[in-house]
C-alpha cells in the first residue's frame, strides 16, 4: 500500500477528510456543476443512510448522498448501455449506485431520476438521467417527512 | 453560435462519432434523430436544466436555514428515513 497517495483536505463545507488517492472519485461535471471533476465520498456515521459527496476542485461545494435502493427498496432502475457507458462499465454489477439528498428546504427528498453511478473498479463517476420518467426528482424520504 | 442550414434526412456530424440527423419538419416541430456513443448523455435542454436546478439546490449551502435543516436530518438512522 505504500505506493497509495494520501490525500488531506480542508473541506470549507464538511471540515477534513483524509483518503487514498485512489479512493477519489472522478466526475466530468455534473449539471449545474460544468467544472467539477474529484469528489471524495465520504460515511457521515455508524447507522446514517448519509454520506457526504465533497468536491476536491471546489472545496465549499459538497453534496448528501445515499444509496437509494435502502431507503426505497422498491428501486430497481434499468441501466443501459448510454448510462453504464457513462462510466465505462459494461453491466450492472460493476457500479455503485448513489442518489443525491436534497435536505436544505425543510424536507428531505432523493434525486431518483438522476442517479450517480460510480464505476467500482476506476472510480470514474457520473449523473446520468433515466429515460424512465417514474422515478421522481424529489422522491420524498417517509417517516421524516411526515415530523 | 454555428448555424447551419439542413434538409429533411440531411445530417450533421459533431466529431468522429455523433450523427445528427433532420428527419422531418412539419407544423413547426422538428424531429431530429441522433446517433451518439453509449456513455454520451443526450437529453432535452429543459430536462437538463431541471436536474441542474435540482443539483444547485441540493448542495449545500454555508450558513442558512437550508443548512440547519440539512444538520437536523443527518442525525437520523436508516430506518427513520426509510421511505
Amino acid at each position: 500500500m505504500s505506493s497509495e497517495q494520501q490525500v488531506t483536505v480542508e473541506h470549507r463545507r464538511i471540515g477534513k477528510i483524509a483518503l487514498d488517492a485512489s479512493e477519489v472519485l472522478h466526475f466530468s461535471g455534473l449539471p449545474g456543476f460544468p467544472a467539477v471533476r474529484d469528489f471524495a465520498l465520504a460515511q457521515h456515521g455508524d447507522g446514517s443512510p448519509f454520506a457526504w459527496l465533497a468536491s476536491l476542485d471546489d472545496l465549499d461545494l459538497a453534496f448528501v448522498v445515499a444509496e437509494p435502493e435502502k431507503l426505497f427498496t422498491e428501486y430497481r432502475p434499468a441501466f443501459g448501455p448510454r448510462e453504464l457507458g457513462a462510466v465505462g462499465a459494461a453491466e450492472a454489477g460493476e457500479v455503485l449506485v448513489l442518489a443525491i439528498a436534497n435536505l436544505t428546504r425543510g424536507e428531505a427528498c432523493l434525486n431518483l431520476a438522476a442517479p450517480i453511478l460510480v464505476n467500482a473498479k476506476t472510480r470514474r463517476a457520473a449523473q446520468v438521467v433515466l429515460p424512465d420518467s417514474k422515478f421522481a426528482v424529489r422522491a420524498k424520504l417517509g417517516s421524516v417527512s411526515a415530523r | 453560435m454555428l448555424v447551419l442550414t439542413r434538409k429533411p434526412d440531411e445530417a450533421i456530424r459533431i466529431g468522429n462519432d455523433v450523427r445528427i440527423v433532420v428527419l422531418t419538419t412539419a407544423r413547426g416541430h422538428v424531429r431530429i434523430g441522433i446517433e451518439a456513443p453509449g456513455g454520451l448523455s443526450v437529453l432535452r435542454e429543459e430536462v437538463h436544466a431541471r436536474i441542474a436546478q435540482e443539483n444547485r439546490s441540493a448542495a449545500l449551502p454555508a450558513a442558512s436555514d437550508g443548512a440547519e435543516a440539512a444538520t437536523t436530518f443527518l442525525s437520523l438512522t436508516t430506518q427513520e428515513v426509510s421511505a
